[in-house]
């Protein structure tokens, strides 16, 4: 009957092609060329204006320096860190990856915990009340005071860095593990109660897929964070890492090989940043699809 | 002279300081090393004695929030003078820092190599295998080389462990067998009073060249253009060390009332094992500055000697 | 197989803002094997309730609920997951079930080509509008091959166009597929086009007022006037509902 097909496919081909500035830097309708088109001015529109902030913020900075005449040892010019970087390249690289792993290690373990632990508190009001009260206040214990802790417990060697990297990441993931895990609509629950899944089905199914938005959310938080942990924990006890690097270089006045240390956290942070942004985009599809609907609406 | 309308201002502000009536004087910002200890006995003995004052000086002290705040301070003209390391002049002046030292206050070196005896380490070579605690100071690795070298081993026979500040509690759990940076008149003291006995390897017997622990620094341009000003201050100090030494329970007591919180045993203890090492004069010797800015050199913590001319003035010799 | 549900003197309170409120004051109905039973009422006669009694989501407080066989339900939101493809969701019930995958998928693809979903089956829910949603959501409640269909205000959030197709489609399946239908809606036409019988409810407490045959014959058209009659009737019999809880 035509009435019946009149009412079907709408709009709803597929994500509309992309616009510059929208949320989705994804694929576009599968036609070749155009596609290619609008991806690259999506991603160039992505790209640029924070590329453009970030010259201006340098080309202020160098001016300042010059114009101020600020002493290096005070605040080094971006020049000067920039020769700093490429000149002892092989150095800070070394020293990255040593930090780099302990963040890797730290935030892997402290995942893990996390996740079962949020799962735990979730399954059971007795260990949320018991818990979920010392996970928030485990957080309020400052960094700094916990270090020399650590190294007393833990020794001297990598697995304090790694403890501590792991205590950053640590609360973020169970808080928002646990509201994801809370976020799962009630009626699809009770839906899948009557197409007669058990319990373990209906989390398996419904709450953990439902979780996960959440679960990314917190590691994203989680991930930069724990960078600054593990380099706090490398100002005690390490002769490794990017935080011992930059107390000796320190203690030894090299004010610009300590801010070229401060550029590689930044760095290092922000793309594990990116790295979990972009596991999450190529994870969740169906994400993907809800960003360019919703991009197509406000279009 | 040029100080001549600052100090009228500073009588017309009434800048902080202990003058009476009418006597006006030259303000200075004055910055410890660290926190207060009796390292700065005759100091504050020259405080506490007015000895600032009569020397036309107003001195405003201050403890630094971080460790190389003196330096930097000093080198960017926001402090007038502070306490420093021979090493810290050096490093400074190896980067550039226009900062040079002109005065004493510990004329002997105090830091050591630290063990517990009990340890059974009696020579360096006794360190081989073991593990060596120290806190980032930037010469650490240096000292360390230096003594086992001159006993027969190297920097790569012992393991470096990074310990942070407290080198006490590493010694004493036996997380290290020895630490760098164990100081004859502090941690030493510290030690004892926990029951322990302790052993030193002295950088100077073991070929590095003997330094002076504690300095006043300055910055070049001051020394340039307010020599005169920072003469008196200097002076000033002498007079305090000269004090300390020969009374010294007259200066303990100056620096107990102005840090009535320092007043214990320990404090006491530190001071009587500081006084050997204290400053007798205020002539400093260029063949000391030469040989341990070229041994750091050697050591490859610089990249290469700092002559001796740019890291001292002798004000007030 | 066809089924029949049959209630009897059905009784539920819940507790609002600390007090007891009769939802359910005893209802008593009965669906026949494929037969399409409509009920229709104003907000508040609890008919939700005995669709979340009939599903087994809620206990009644008194009375009996007898299903010969097992109940599928559909309602207003489509629930869809939405990280599972079209196709995926249409087998929800049937993986759950335990019915292997490609033999599910291959009768899900089938069935959603008959409701003109066919080129869908890879896309994500959040892609589609809301009356292609809810005709997944019908092809997975069919799918479950369950006796009982209840559908509660299924169309309810739908355009009267949309609505008007999902209609078709309803009385389709009916033909072809012989279920046994409980409905709820408030749309009276809606109710007299599609059902053999309908129950009129009175809100406040919830309670059957009336029972109508429909004895009319199909395809019915909205303009047909025993379709035309049979709406008044059932429209005076609400508004005599309404001025008695307003007076």
């Amino acid at each position: 009957m035509s009435v019946l097909r009149a009412a079907g496919p709408e709009t709803a081909g597929g994500p509309a092609p992309d616009r510059a500035g929208s949320a989705a830097p994804g694929p576009a309708r599968a036609s070749g060329g155009a596609a290619a088109g609008a991806r690259l001015r999506a991603y160039a529109a992505r790209i640029v204006p924070p590329l453009v902030l970030l010259a201006i913020i340098l080309t202020a900075w160098e001016a300042a320096v010059r114009v101020f005449d600020i002493p290096f040892y005070i605040l080094p010019a971006p020049s000067r860190i920039a020769g700093v970087l490429a000149g002892d390249r092989a150095l800070l690289l070394g020293e990255a990856a040593v930090t780099l792993g302990e963040v890797m290690l730290g935030f892997a373990i402290a995942f893990v915990v996390g996740v079962v632990l949020a799962l735990a508190i979730f399954s059971s009001r007795t260990v949320e009340r018991a818990v979920y009260p010392l996970v928030i206040a485990s957080q309020t214990v400052p960094v700094f005071a916990i270090a020399p802790l650590l190294v007393v417990w833990f020794g001297y060697g990598t697995l304090s860095k790694i403890v501590m990297a792991a205590l950053i990441v640590f609360f973020p993931i169970v808080v928002n593990t646990v509201d994801g895990l809370r976020a799962a609509d009630p009626d699809m629950v009770n839906l899948l109660v009557i197409l007669g899944a058990g319990p373990a089905e209906i989390v398996r199914r419904v709450r953990v897929p439902a979780a996960l938005p959440f679960v990314f959310s917190g590691t994203r938080i989680a991930i930069a964070t724990s960078v600054i942990g593990a380099v706090i924990g490398e100002w005690v006890g390490s002769t490794r890492g990017l935080g011992y690097l930059m107390i000796h270089a320190n203690a030894q006045l090299h004010v610009d090989l300590v801010f070229a240390v401060i550029v590689y956290l930044s760095v290092m942070a922000t793309a594990l940043f990116w790295t979990v942004s972009f596991v999450e985009w190529t994870a969740l599809p169906w994400r993907r699809a809800e960003a360019a609907a919703q991009a197509e609406w406000e279009a | 002279m040029a100080g001549g309308a600052a100090a009228a201002l500073a009588g017309v502000l009434g800048a902080g300081g202990r003058t009476e009536a009418a006597a006006p004087g030259t303000p200075l910002t004055f910055m410890l090393d660290w926190f207060p200890n009796p390292d700065h006995v005759p100091l504050y003995a020259a405080l506490g004695a007015g000895y600032f004052t009569q020397a036309g000086l107003i001195i405003n002290l201050q403890v630094p929030a971080n460790a190389d705040d003196p330096l930097k301070l000093v080198a960017a003209r926001k402090v007038d003078v502070a306490v420093n390391y021979e090493s810290g002049v050096i490093f400074a002046r190896a980067q550039g820092l226009p900062v040079r030292s002109i005065g004493l206050v510990v004329a002997q070196p105090l830091t050591t190599v630290m063990f517990l005896r009990s340890s059974g380490i009696r020579r360096p070579r006794d360190l081989a295998g073991r593990r060596v605690g120290f806190a980032v100071s930037g010469l650490e690795d240096a000292m360390i080389d230096q003594i086992l070298r001159s006993d027969g081993v190297t920097k790569a026979n012992v393991t470096l462990v990074n310990v942070g500040f407290d080198i006490v509690p590493a010694l004493l759990s036996r997380k290290v067998d020895a630490v760098i940076g164990g100081y004859r008149n502090v941690e030493r003291i510290q030690i004892e009073m926990q029951g322990q006995a302790v052993g030193m390897f002295e950088p100077e017997r073991y070929g590095v060249p003997p330094f002076y622990e504690l300095v006043l620094i300055a910055g070049d341009a001051a020394v340039g253009s307010r020599r005169d000003v920072l003469a008196r201050f200097v002076r000033a100090a002498g007079r305090g060390l000269a004090l300390t030494v020969a009374h010294p329970e007259e200066a303990f007591k100056h620096y107990i009332r102005l840090n009535p919180k320092l007043d214990d045993a320990f404090n006491r203890r530190s001071f009587e094992a500081t006084l050997p090492a204290y400053a007798r004069s205020q002539r400093q010797l260029r063949e000391r500055w030469a040989a341990f800015s070229g041994w750091m050199a050697a050591q490859k913590v610089i990249s290469s000697p700092v002559p001796a001319d740019q890291l001292y003035a002798n004000l007030a010799p | 197989m066809p089924a029949a549900l049959e209630i009897k003197g059905l009784r539920k309170r819940f507790r609002h803002d600390g007090e007891w409120l009769d939802v359910l004051a005893g209802v008593s109905l009965d669906v026949g094997p494929r037969e399409f039973v409509t009920l229709v009422g104003p907000s508040g006669c609890g008919k939700s309730t005995i669709c979340n009694v009939v599903a087994g989501l809620v206990r009644p407080d008194a009375g009996t609920v007898a299903i010969d066989g097992q109940v599928a339900y559909m309602q207003q939101k489509d629930l869809l997951l939405p990280w599972r493809t079209v196709l995926d969701n249409a087998i929800l019930g049937l993986e759950i079930q335990g019915a292997p995958r490609a033999a599910a998928r291959e009768e899900a693809r089938a069935m959603l080509r008959r409701f003109g979903l066919e080129g869908f089956e890879r896309a994500y829910p959040a892609t589609l509008s809301g009356g292609m949603r809810q005709r997944v959501a019908l092809v997975r409640t069919l799918l479950c091959r369950r006796d009982l269909l209840v559908l509660d205000e299924p169309f309810g959030a739908l355009d009267a166009m949309t609505r008007a197709a999902m209609q078709g489609y309803l009385l389709r399946l009916r033909e072809e597929f012989g279920r046994t239908v409980l409905f709820i809606t408030h749309d009276v036409e809606e109710a007299v086009l599609l059902s053999d019988r309908v129950y009129v409810m009175a809100a406040r407490p919830g309670r059957i007022r009336a029972e109508r045959r429909l004895d009319l014959p199909r395809p019915r058209r909205a303009t047909d006037p025993g379709i035309v009659a049979e709406k008044a009737a059932i429209l005076d019999l609400l508004h005599a509902e309404m001025s008695e809880a307003f007076a």
